[in-house]
């Protein structure tokens, strides 16, 4: 949904022909400090929100993949919440946590309150949670029966199985997985500045806000080059987390996604 | 029967209201190759993977080694044993002489003494190491993965081996090639198999002991011959079908009743009055007497009129047919002439009833 605001609004700003080069970078240079911090934050939240999803997702997809039951509840329920629009996720936990910072005056030390960061995190790793967990499982569930069964009857203990056969075959879906909560999570970051989270949404929104052209640019270019910069680390990552032997096999296929 | 190896008393299984096996009593020589054989679903996978704990019995015991299966540790218990199985399951990120030492490599081995092994292995089957040694499972023809598949069972050269239709996923020519390969090793190592197949041919030239399945109960166990000449119950019968005569001569092998030759010279020569001469590659000169009394040649193509000694009667009989001598000429691995198969002699077999 993010990248969709971010292609809406680069198209309305380039059909009202306002797109001045030399505008977005003196607004870049008047700025510099601030674009640094909040592309920081961006960079931390979203990334704060993949690794809280990975820890959460990998772990539970080998839980779910033993079970049909807990599998299909679980798929359901991922389902679900991908369907509920960021914004109207970010606004649900304000509440919530805003209570919840009440009565906990250690979650206020830590920072945690009703607005902020801590609702976007939380927010964004319930969305990434879904192609982690989805991937993994594929991963997972993609191990030949027969290599299980062959290896578990010559002798090998769980923990050798998923050492030496599980995970190397799986860690290629893990990665792409973890490339795709990444880059939703960048794009889905934007809207954070709505509910008070830094991150280049700051000056997407405050841009608009101004009517300042310039502001809203330097945003998005920052948010592509962030993208792109997500997508070509984990595609690198990925493939050198394929097998050697599977290397063929893995990439003959068109990889679009 | 050498001592049994593996015993089972009263074994059944049970998954819910589905009895895969009902009350099995057998005793499994040692040393031998028992072949299992059975119409699909009469437990016959079920009960071999009792014996490495794949299955715990719903009731009774397996003993190995006189010990119930129970008191080992899973583990360890299954190191012991090579199993294969029909779609043989290589791990396809690992080149074949990782698969082939995994075992060797659960248990420690060092690294010179797994390099050893991987060749001795790959030789025994029949792959060049050089060419083979780091191919991947996927880069392997159906016959060679199978082969593969055997020699990681016999990894960390384990006493018992557990063989699921471990030929079933190549054509009929592949498959007794295997079968002859199979041979071959198991002449060597001596190990105690069990081994199932469908197939009742395949059943006949293998089997030392052979073990009759349906519906979860053992029907009938005994040694080929004499399950061939005296089936116990209409079902055997059937199930061995009509033409036992022809199934005897797959069951007796050339080396079971090959006459041994006289070397004179350069030739080979025995009961059978033709004289065998190799000559250069693949070829013998064979001199017979005519009846009128005159010599007459006929060159023999070893690959297609002479016998290997594990060769079956029935194939003996399909090179009789080509060469049309009154014997043919038995040749071992290496391409000698060891001994020569008189027709008579399996005449005189088919006879016996």
């Amino acid at each position: 949904m993010g990248i969709g605001i971010l292609v809406l609004v680069s198209w309305f700003l380039i059909a009202a022909g306002r797109l001045d080069a030399l505008g977005v970078l003196k607004e870049a240079l008047n700025r510099q400090d601030r674009l640094v911090a909040e592309i920081v934050n961006h960079v931390r939240i979203s990334s704060s929100a993949v690794l809280i999803a990975s820890f959460l997702g990998i772990p539970a997809a080998f839980l779910i993949s033993k079970g049909s039951k807990a599998r299909k509840a679980f798929l359901g329920l991922m389902n679900v919440l991908q369907t509920i629009p960021s914004i109207a996720l970010f606004g649900l936990l304000i509440a919530p946590l805003a209570a919840l910072s009440r009565s906990f005056p250690l979650l206020r030390e830590m920072g945690i309150r009703g607005i902020g960061d801590a609702p976007a995190i939380i927010a964004l790793s319930i969305y990434a949670l879904y192609p982690i967990l989805r991937n993994t499982l594929a991963g997972i569930e993609g191990v030949s029966p027969s290599v299980l069964d062959s290896g578990e009857a010559m002798g090998m203990s769980r923990r050798e199985m998923l050492r030496i056969i599980i995970i190397p075959l799986t860690l290629p879906f893990i990665v792409h997985g973890v490339r795709l909560a990444m880059i939703q999570s960048i794009a889905n970051a934007t809207l954070g500045k709505l509910i008070g989270a830094g991150g280049l949404g700051v000056f997407v929104f405050e841009g608009l806000g101004q009517y300042s052209v310039d502001m809203v640019v330097l945003g998005i270019i920052f948010l592509a080059l962030l993208t792109i910069g997500a997508d070509a680390l984990f595609r690198i990552v990925g493939y050198a987390v394929v097998p050697k032997a599977l290397r063929k096999q893995y990439y003959s296929e068109d990889r679009s996604s | 029967m050498r001592e049994a190896i593996i015993e089972f008393s009263g074994v059944e299984v049970k998954y819910g209201e589905v009895e895969a096996l009902r009350g099995i009593d057998l005793k499994i020589p040692g040393g031998k190759v028992t072949v299992i054989i059975g119409p699909s679903g009469c437990g016959k996978s079920t009960m071999i993977r009792t014996v490495n704990r794949m299955v715990e019995p719903t009731r009774g015991t397996v003993r190995y080694q006189g010990q119930d299966v129970k008191t080992f540790d899973k583990i360890e218990l299954r190191r012991q044993m090579g199993y294969a199985i029909q779609n043989v399951g290589l791990i396809p990120h690992l080149t074949v002489e990782e698969n082939i030492l995994l075992v060797p490599r659960l248990l420690g081995w060092s690294e010179d003494k797994k390099k050893k092994r991987a060749k001795e292995l790959l030789d025994l089957i029949g792959l060049d190491a050089g060419k083979y040694a780091n191919k991947y499972p996927s880069e392997l023809s159906g016959g060679e993965a199978q082969r593969v598949g055997v020699a990681r069972a016999l990894g960390a050269d384990p006493p018992v081996l557990l063989f699921d239709e471990p030929f079933g996923a190549v054509d009929p020519l592949k498959r007794e090639e295997l079968q002859d390969e199979f041979i071959r090793i198991q002449r060597r190592l001596r190990k105690t198999v069990l081994f199932i197949t469908h197939d009742l041919s395949e059943a006949i030239r293998l089997a030392d002991y052979m073990v009759i399945m349906k519906d979860g109960v053992v029907v009938q166990a005994d040694a080929p011959e004499r399950l061939l000449k005296e089936p116990g119950s209409d079902f055997v019968e059937q199930f061995l079908g009509t033409d036992r005569t022809l199934q005897r001569l797959t069951l007796l092998t050339a080396d079971r009743i090959a006459r041994p030759l006289r070397a004179e010279k350069e030739e080979f020569v025995g009961l059978s009055g033709v004289s065998w001469k190799p000559l250069e590659e693949g070829e013998i000169l064979a001199k017979f007497k005519k009846d009128s009394g005159e010599f007459a040649y006929r060159t023999v193509r070893v690959s297609i009129h002479a016998a290997r000694p594990y060769a079956s009667l029935k194939e003996c009989v399909s090179r009789f047919l080509a060469l049309g001598l009154p014997a043919i000429p038995v040749v071992d691995d290496s391409g000698k002439v060891v001994a020569e198969v008189l027709f008579d002699d399996i005449q005189r077999i088919t006879k016996e009833g």
